[in-house]
Parts: C-alpha cells; structure tokens; sequence
C-alpha cells in the first residue's frame, strides 16, 4: 500500500530525491537485514542514520502527509522513545504509557513493553479500555515472537473478563493463533465459536472465509 | 613523441577516473517517473546519505 499510495505521491517523490534516501528491502528475502532491526510486521518502515543506527520506526500503513511527518519528526527528535519516556515521567498519561509500551514492542523487547502494558493497565481500572488495549497489546507481543502457547493463555483470559470488543478481538485472535500454530482442527473450531458469541462482528465473513480455506486449502482446491 | 606519450597518459587517467566513478555508484538504486527513487540494497543507501541525511529503511513482503 505504501508503493500503490506513498511512494508515488509528487511530495514524497520529491522528499525522497531532495530530503531523505528511501531503501526498500523485502524481509523475506534480506533476511539479514530484517532480524539485525527486529522487522516482524510489515510495512516496518525505519528511520536510521547514515551508520545505519536506528533513530525509531513506524509499524503500518500511513497516508503520504503523515508518513512524511512523522520521519521529519523523528530527525528532529519528537515522537522517538526518547521523547516520550522523558515525557512520560512528567504525570501520569495512560496513552503515552500505551504508545511506549507498543514501540518496545516493535523493537522485541519483551520485559520492557510487559513494564508499560503493566503500567498501563495498573494506573486505572482492570477492565477498562485501555487496560483492554494494554492486555491485547502483549498477547500480540507473544504472538509476534511465537510465544504461542504464551499468546493463547494471554487472549484466554481475556476472552473471559471482557465482553464486549476486546473479548470479540481476543476469540479471534485465538483462532489465529491456532491457525499460526498450525492446528487446523483447533483453528475451526474456534473460528465458529467465534462466529456464534460475536454473530453481530464485522470479522464474522473474515472468520468464514478462514473456515472454508482451511478445510479447502487453495492447493487442495486445485487438484 | 612526447606529445603523444602525453596525450595516451591524459587519456589512460580519464579512464581511470571514469571505471572508478563507476565503482562508486551504487547498482542497487532504482528511478522510475512517477515513484520516489529508492535503493534495494541497505549498504548502498548507506553510502549514498550525504553528510547528515537520513535514511528510511521500508521493510516489505509480497503479502
């Protein structure tokens, strides 16, 4: 998306030939590149200096103006992780916390997002939305590093306390982990649970659409 | 003679230059109109960042 919208913009076309030098690595095949930054999700997009140390990085899809902002931020120092954890000592800001918490994340480093989730989700209600969004965040932290079986027990649980959207997103990702790990039969299984408590879901034709490739996988279909 | 041994040392140095200037272009940069030129390879954008610039690194897959 970022080829077929940003990178064809006339402003990010001239950004890019007069202000900063774009390189484009596919992470399935410059693998050496993609695990020296820790990229698992993609578009991954990464401001670095000319030593190649990273300055920080942008996880998913932006328009152009964003996009483009956002690194000028970065050079300037706003946004990094830097900024807002210094920020973050000033008084309490759950968002902040939150957004700390997601870079560290995105960097794979474990102890120090499952510090800010805690945070997060300790600085206000158990069940509320950001402790929500905080309990979410580190099951797909477990989810990225293949933590699996972590990963099932974290949207479990959640599943169980809360009902409305972070337990819908938690049964999904639950059958998405099944399916990750492989488990067809598990993956069904709980895509149609899935589908029967969260019938109202906008995911329900996505979950339908997973059933019928994992029972017809597309070379299964094909013979 | 020596004009010519002269005009054969002038010409071997614009080679050299020229082979070495082609070394130092990177292979990896691609430009297309309509698209923003970018490099494939790291190393190369690396190389080619001027002084302070900075580089944005896009990881991408096929899916």
């Amino acid at each position: 998306m970022l080829d077929t919208v940003v990178f064809i913009n006339d402003t990010a076309i001239d950004f890019f030939t007069t202000n900063m030098i774009l390189v484009k690595v596919h992470a399935e095949k410059d693998t050496a590149t993609a695990n020296r930054y820790h990229a698992k999700a993609y578009p991954t997009s990464l401001l670095v200096r000319k030593n190649g140390e990273e300055v920080d990085r942008l996880v998913g899809f932006a328009p152009t103006q964003e996009y483009l902002q956002k690194f000028v931020d970065f050079s300037n120092g706003i946004g990094t992780l830097a900024d807002l954890t210094a920020r973050a000592e000033t008084g309490l800001d759950r968002s902040l916390y939150m957004e700390i918490a997601d870079k560290y994340k995105y960097l794979g480093k474990g102890a120090d997002a499952e510090a800010w989730y805690t945070r997060v989700i300790e600085s206000g209600e158990p069940l509320d939305s950001l402790s929500g969004d905080a309990r979410l965040g580190f099951a797909d932290f477990c989810l990225r590093e293949k933590d699996y079986v972590k990963a099932l027990d974290e949207y479990r649980k959640i599943a169980a306390e809360f009902t409305s959207y972070h337990g819908c997103e938690a049964a999904l990702m639950q059958a998405i982990t099944y399916r990750k790990m492989a488990d067809t039969a598990g993956a069904i299984t709980q895509f149609e649970k899935f589908i029967e408590q969260f019938p109202e879901s906008e995911e329900v034709e996505y979950a339908k659409g997973q059933i019928e490739r994992l029972k017809n996988p597309p070379e299964k279909a094909a013979e | 003679m020596r004009i010519r041994l002269i005009l054969v040392l002038f010409a071997l140095v614009l080679l050299i230059a020229a082979c070495s200037g082609d070394k130092q272009q990177p292979s990896s940069l691609v430009t297309s109109a309509g698209a923003a030129p970018y490099y494939t390879n790291l190393a190369d954008a690396l190389q080619a960042a001027r002084g302070d610039q900075y580089v944005v690194v896009d990881f991408y897959t096929d899916w």
